[in-house]
């Protein structure tokens, strides 16, 4: 059966460790990341990643400097002119950058956000005196030190920041040394990077926990995006962090409530990207009326929102519900009945044989994964393949030169795509196309259709590969199914990993991810307990120190 | 508008600036640089400037359609550089199959090496089959090479946004390491030419003593940190410590009087953008592509850096129309993609000679400046190099055809357009570019042949 690749061996081109040998299918060879030496005996301690810093992502650098200078506005969209990415998730540390022209930005960035210093509390007036005081100088450097690396500041921190503002003061005015001075903090690495390092300094080689800030930290970005909360800082100080008791209740706590869940949300958003509808080309012959992409970005933000906090937070409703969020002008576009012309987003329950079930019929995930006229089976296939079952599939061969399947205005999807089974294609297409053409009665803005140049869409396929191998009819059936499956479940669960973990396809995680692959609440297909033991597992808060 | 800087600070103002009056002892090799060059230091002899597009160019286009070597006549596209044609040169047989992609693979035409898949789930026949940085990008390696003295290794602009998976950032240091582009005129003018504009003497040094100290600030906590930390993570930092020697080796201000002679008067941009978003079918600005080009045109005469490149359309955003080239609101299929596929190939005419007369702007500019302490023109001392990244197709190109103007110190032969008898490597062409601008290495990239011998004086 075609499993999921090991990311990192197929990147680099080789890797140590044994995986679980590899199938062939008519030429595409797809490699196996199951059953990696040493991890099956779960009372065999996993190697670890190393003590590692994160680069914070621009949504996130603003959340925190919101916390610290609450006036400095909003920032994200500049850093992120100069930050490169190129993974699944912006949190991704292995690809993120400080080239130059980012670093440059950083500190017009830090430049202007000191300036905005009416709007926090941690400014102290007493330092706009003629002559501050030691008291009042370290006073202020304590306090918002803290806020800034969320973390105490140790004494010589203190006192070489201290020291600092007191040199700026020769030259400078009052309020300009008290922003070079918060600079030096908007700039510090401490600031820019969340760290994940050891909670006592050591040479040793081993397996060490993070400190409680440093777990406080990891816990408060996944979760909010944001720094840690009060409450998070104070189990940190009370050492409640320790253990993975005190780690799951904050957890649960911050995934309670979808307002503070930013992170979850984001991570949803940069897993399905549909908010590349807004982007996405479309012939005005297709799509009209631009308005609707906006409600189709809002129906699927809505709609994961309703699955993960309001109803039970399960893979298998998110990709086969009956229902979704849709306001009046987007059930029109949809055709589901009942729905008031002016009615605004809510719950919409399906009536029953509907044609969507799910997330992946709607229309901003239907429309990114088409072309600007034209559907695209091949598109919606892999997309589905690899990102819903986590099944990767080779490029085309090098001496392919691919190129679209252009509609000729005279035949179906189905009868262009033909031209895949023969057999150079088919080993690989084979595994994509009929995914694809399942959603088929769904144009190339998600328009639900019958026909496609006057002849009769046929969506019903037959699926290999998975472990619902066989016959489905149209759309919303193939959905339900896939969401009922283990390798879905396992597949979320690896997303899930990797963007708590901020990383993906490092070797030293295949252990753990394996230990979370089997645990029940990977079996429940629970989102949110899901995540509860993502964060509190030794991946997420242990770190093995080489020497 | 032209921008005086109110005043210009004594060399004694400027060094306390720096922390270096009163023989202070922190007088490093970057800061003499640095000093050298805010008061004027000779502009060096050599520099590159590189003019990115993308979208595909058909061979048609690009081959003169009659005369021969020397004889031919100009293409179409190239009708603004009639001007310099004694200077251009047009070759075309290049390969780089790494430039394979469903727009082309930007990083690696100027890489000249394989990219990773930047999302692995989609195919390449799709928008979003895209490559991440695979390696050291051409202008980056020549900044490398030839920019030690500058206060900057060399700028990178483009007129769309920054999106890695538009493939907008050609530029790269390395595997994964984009080195990125500046899309807003504004933020690049006061990014090149320093924010001492229109500041007091007083104002000058208090910003640059401040920001000295909080980069010596950032030092400490740096080395704080990198020791809990080992291997790449460690390395993490050192790149970081790395971009922070960069960004103190642009904070000299560059003031009217102690710029280069070169250097001419400076014009801020308007505040315009709009260039910046990659999606979508919205009209572009000639005005903020004429800006980047003043920008490019000035950070070399000011001697700021010796090497620029202007991306001025990626590939894949590619739908982004163009009104100031005739082209119509109404048109199915915009922009230069819609053109390809709808066979408007005088839009495409048009779009390209507009783009073209941009170069030749700046090569006439580069041209009228004589170079201290020589007979000749700084552009004597230039050469610009125009390619496509999506080659001589729309979809999949790997095949590209390059456009050199200016004979680098007489390295080319130039005034003629040369089709290889066979095809070679395109980074072939890139290692006679190294040799021209005095870099001798006989390799760039994976597959490298070595320079093309048909193409030198």
């Amino acid at each position: 059966m075609l499993r999921r690749r090991d990311k990192d061996s197929n990147a680099q081109g080789g890797n140590s460790a044994s995986n679980g040998g590899n199938t062939s299918q008519g030429g595409a060879t797809v490699a196996s990341a199951g059953g990696a030496a040493g991890t099956a005996n779960p009372n065999v301690p996993c190697s670890l990643p190393a003590p590692r810093v994160v680069l914070l992502t621009p949504a996130q650098y603003e959340n925190t400097l919101a916390v610290v200078l609450p006036g400095a506005g909003r920032v994200a969209d500049l850093l992120s002119s100069t930050l490169g990415g190129g993974s699944d998730f912006s949190n991704d540390s292995t690809v993120q950058r400080l080239s130059s022209p980012h670093v440059e930005n950083l500190f017009e960035t830090a430049r202007g956000a000191a300036t905005k210093l009416s709007g926090s509390a941690l400014v102290s007036s007493c330092l706009l005196g003629a002559a501050p005081d030691q008291v009042c100088v370290g006073g202020f450097v304590k306090n918002f030190g803290q806020a800034a690396f969320r973390r105490p500041l140790a004494q010589d921190e203190i006192d070489k920041a201290s020291s600092r503002y007191q040199n700026f003061r020769k030259t400078l005015s009052a309020g300009d040394s008290l922003s070079a001075l918060i600079r030096t903090f908007l700039m510090s690495p401490y600031f820019i990077y969340r760290t994940e390092l050891p909670s006592q300094p050591s040479t040793a080689k081993g397996v060490v926990d993070l400190s409680s800030y440093d777990r406080a930290s990891a816990i408060s970005y996944t979760i909010t995006d944001g720094p840690p909360d009060s409450a998070l800082l104070q189990a940190a100080q009370n050492n409640q962090l320790a253990t993975a008791d005190g780690v799951a209740q904050h957890v649960r706590r911050l995934l309670g409530a979808s307002n503070t869940a930013v992170g979850v949300k984001n991570l949803f958003l940069e897993l399905f990207k549909y908010d590349q509808i807004l982007e996405t080309s479309k012939d005005p012959k297709v799509l009209s009326d631009d308005s609707l992409r906006d409600l189709m970005r809002l129906e699927t933000e809505g709609f994961v929102n309703q699955v993960l906090w309001n109803e039970d937070a399960n893979i298998s409703t998110l990709l086969g519900a009956d229902f979704s969020w849709l306001n009046g002008k987007l059930a029109a576009f949809y055709g589901v009945p009942g729905v008031a012309a002016a009615s605004p987003f809510a719950k919409v329950k399906f009536p029953a044989g509907f044609n969507r079930a799910g997330l992946l019929t709607h229309g901003s995930l239907l429309g990114v994964m088409a072309g600007s006229t034209t559907s695209s089976p091949v598109i919606r296939g892999k997309f589905i393949r690899g990102q819903l079952l986590c099944q990767q599939t080779p490029d085309p061969p090098p001496d392919v030169v691919v190129t679209p399947l252009e509609d000729d205005g005279k035949s179906t999807a189905r009868q262009r795509h033909a031209m895949h089974n023969q057999p150079k294609c088919t080993g690989c297409h084979a595994l994509m196309d009929p995914l694809g053409l399942a959603f088929e009665n769904f144009d190339a803005i998600g328009r639900y259709r019958q026909t496609e140049n006057n002849l009769p869409i046929d969506a019903s396929v037959k699926l290999t590969e998975t472990s619902m191998d066989g016959d489905f009819k149209g759309p919303a059936e193939l959905a339900r199914a896939l969401g009922r499956t283990k390798e879905a479940k396992q597949c979320f669960a690896e997303k899930l990993f990797s963007y708590a973990l901020a990383r993906t396809g490092h070797p030293a995680d295949r252990c753990g991810l394996e230990r979370l692959t089997a645990t029940a609440s990977v079996e429940s297909g629970n989102l949110r307990e899901i995540l509860v033991s993502v964060l509190t597992a030794d991946s997420f808060l242990r770190r093995e120190v080489a020497q | 508008m032209t921008i005086a800087f109110k005043l210009k600070p004594s060399r004694r103002v400027f060094l306390r600036g720096l922390g270096l009056a009163g023989g202070n002892s922190l007088l490093s090799p970057i800061f003499g640089s640095l000093v050298s060059h805010a008061f004027g230091e000779a502009a060096k002899k050599v520099r590159f400037g590189l003019f990115l597009k993308g979208a595909g160019l058909t061979p048609a286009m690009f081959r003169p359609k009659s005369g021969g070597e020397t004889d031919f006549k100009m293409p179409d596209i190239f009708a603004p550089m009639e001007p310099h044609r004694s200077k251009m040169l047009l070759v075309e047989q290049f390969a780089n199959p790494y430039s394979k992609g469903f727009h082309g693979n930007g990083w690696a035409t100027l890489s000249l090496r394989q990219g990773q898949r930047l999302d692995p789930n989609t195919p390449p026949d799709a928008i979003g089959g895209y490559y991440k940085p695979s390696g050291i990008s051409l202008d980056r390696y020549i900044a490398k090479k030839i920019s030690g003295a500058y206060p900057i290794g060399s700028i990178n602009l483009s007129i769309l946004g920054s999106d890695p998976k538009w493939q907008l950032h050609a530029s790269a240091d390395g595997v994964d390491a984009a080195y990125p582009s500046e899309t807003n005129p504004v933020r690049g003018f006061a990014s090149i030419f320093g924010k001492a504009v229109g500041m007091t003497p007083a104002e000058v040094s208090n910003t640059l003593t401040t920001d000295r100290s909080i980069l010596d600030a950032l030092k400490e906590d740096i080395a704080r940190m990198q020791g809990s930390l080992a291997g790449e993570e460690k390395a993490k930092l050192d790149q970081y410590l790395t971009s922070i020697r960069a960004l103190e080796n642009k904070l000299a201000p560059l003031a009217a009087g102690d710029a280069p002679k070169t250097c001419g008067s400076l014009k801020q941009p308007a505040a315009e953008t709009g260039n910046d978003k990659p999606g979508g079918s919205a009209a572009l600005s000639a005005a903020v592509i004429q800006a980047q080009t003043d920008l490019m045109m000035n950070a070399l005469l000011c001697g700021r850096t010796p090497v620029a490149a202007f991306s001025i359309l990626g590939n894949a955003a590619s739908h982004r129309m163009w009104p100031f080239c005739g082209e119509a609101a109404n048109l199915p299929d915009k922009g230069l993609h819609g053109h390809h596929h709808q066979n408007r190939m005088d839009l495409i005419t048009k779009i390209y000679q507009f783009s073209m007369n941009e170069m030749a702007r700046l090569y006439a500019a580069l041209a009228s400046v004589p170079e201290p302490g020589t007979n000749g023109s700084m552009a004597d001392n230039t050469l610009l190099m125009h390619v496509n990244t999506g080659g001589f197709t729309h979809h999949q190109g790997y095949q590209h055809a390059v456009m050199l103007l200016g004979n680098a110190n007489n390295h080319f032969k130039t005034g003629r357009y040369v089709k290889l008898p066979t095809e070679r490597p395109l980074s072939d062409i890139y290692v006679n570019i190294l040799n021209a601008l005095g870099i001798s290495d006989t390799t760039f990239g994976q597959t490298s042949t070595g320079a093309v011998p048909q193409l030198k004086a």
